[in-house]
């Protein structure tokens, strides 16, 4: 049996369990049982496609199993816990920090997976539909990775905000964004003289996802990152078309209905709403704010 | 995999996520976007995956590093979400429930002027 297959069977009684807690999460009294159904549905999957491993009945795979369960741990241990409690206020800073670290992390996972899916496809030249799909997870990987790391650094004081680019700034961001967009047609076109272009793409990509980060204002941080929840998304959604799994599909396009509602609605958090959130949260944005005051005064 | 099926589930997600609980009032779509980024932790599984079935060393180097990353941050998504619930205050009704009781009541009070309102 596939580890495809393996993945969906399990899948089933995750996604009904998924679904009985979104429905579920709605209610305020039991909200704080069900988002622990989250996780087990997502261990559901996990030990569907663990267990036959460990238990021997896949040939060679034995190892690889334990290796996985052992990075799984080491994985949990390094995130940084969060206390939940009511009386404990979470400042912005905190959220934002936090949702950073998930997006180098994804990004991270996905750019792994997108070059695990090339290095496979490049010898199919026919099967350039997989190779599309891997080329979009290897950018919006290292894209969410490069954005979640400027974010990180800047509320860790490490790097400044830009200011907003000029008009011709944002043109040459435009066309690094073009020039993008060729490398990559080119690498799905011709997989045999890809490795050029596909390197060039991933400079390009990270030189053009930190200056996007850097220019982006303190205050839409929270944003920025839902939007790029909903990019992780679609990458779920073509990682569920390379590795032909139906549960991906539909989780991918959950978390993309989720990130439209956020931004469409301009959503706010319950952890964060109960205070003035906008000043003094970093060394960013109090330099901002200096930056703004100075400049009346001088012109 | 065929395309048409595959985009076809999608679609019905998508359908299913607009429409669905993951719409909530405008204090709530925090709520709402964390749930979906516990739920964009199962890019680990496909990570799992791609460990279990790797063929060469670099394939193995590359899934495991994805792998532990995938899990740190399904981890980090989890507790973010289950901070952003704990701090809801418990005993208030949420804008739509507040909405709903009040029409339930006009509608109790004055039932043929809410249907004429309706009409």
């Amino acid at each position: 049996m596939g580890i495809g297959l393996l993945i969906d069977n399990a899948g089933w009684f995750a996604l009904g369990l998924v679904l009985v807690a979104l429905s579920a999460l709605t209610h305020p009294e039991r909200r704080r049982f069900w988002i622990w159904a989250l996780p087990v549905a997502l261990l559901i999957v996990l030990g569907g496609v663990l267990f036959p491993a460990v238990s021997g009945q896949m040939d060679g795979v034995g190892w690889k199993a334990w290796l996985v369960i052992a990075v799984l741990a080491f994985g949990v241990a390094a995130a940084p816990w969060y206390s939940g409690s009511r009386d404990q206020e979470t400042r912005l800073i905190d959220l934002v920090r936090g949702v950073s670290i998930v997006l180098i992390g994804s990004g991270v996972t996905l750019s792994m997976l997108g070059l695990i899916g090339w290095d496979q496809t490049t010898l199919y030249v026919h099967a350039w539909d997989l190779r599309l799909a891997a080329l979009i997870g290897i950018f919006i990987g290292v894209w969410s990775a490069v954005a979640g790391l400027i974010h990180w650094l800047r509320l860790k004081g490490t790097v400044k905000a830009s200011r907003r680019g000029s008009r011709n700034q944002r043109l040459a961001q435009w066309a690094v964004l073009a020039i993008i967009l060729v490398l990559g047609a080119i690498a799905v076109i011709y997989p045999r003289a890809a490795t050029a272009p596909l390197v060039l793409m991933i400079v390009l990509a990270i030189e053009w996802a930190a200056l996007a980060a850097l220019q982006q204002r303190h205050e839409d941080l929270v944003h920025v990152q839902a939007r790029h929840v909903g990019w992780l998304g679609l990458a779920i959604i073509t990682l569920g078309y390379v590795q032909s799994s139906l549960l991906l599909l539909v989780i991918g396009g959950l978390v993309v209905a989720g990130s439209i509602h956020f931004i469409k609605r301009n959503g706010a958090f319950c952890q964060i709403s109960r205070r003035t959130f906008y000043a003094d949260e970093t060394e960013d944005a109090a330099a901002d704010r200096e930056e703004d005051e100075a400049k009346p005064s001088a012109g | 995999m065929d395309p048409t099926i595959a985009a076809y589930v999608v679609v019905l997600a998508l359908a299913l996520g607009l429409t669905g609980a993951l719409r909530a009032e405008r204090e709530h779509c925090g709520r709402g976007v964390l749930i979906v980024t516990t739920l964009a932790g199962f890019l680990v599984v496909a990570a799992v995956s791609a460990l279990l079935s790797a063929q060469s060393a670099l394939e193995l180097v590359l899934s495991t590093i994805a792998v532990f990353f995938g899990a740190q941050s399904a981890a980090t998504a989890f507790l973010l979400l289950r901070q952003e619930v704990q701090s809801e205050p418990a005993d208030e009704l949420d804008e739509q429930e507040m909405l709903d009781e009040d029409e339930q009541a006009r509608a109790l009070a004055h039932p043929h002027s809410t249907r004429r309102e309706k009409g």
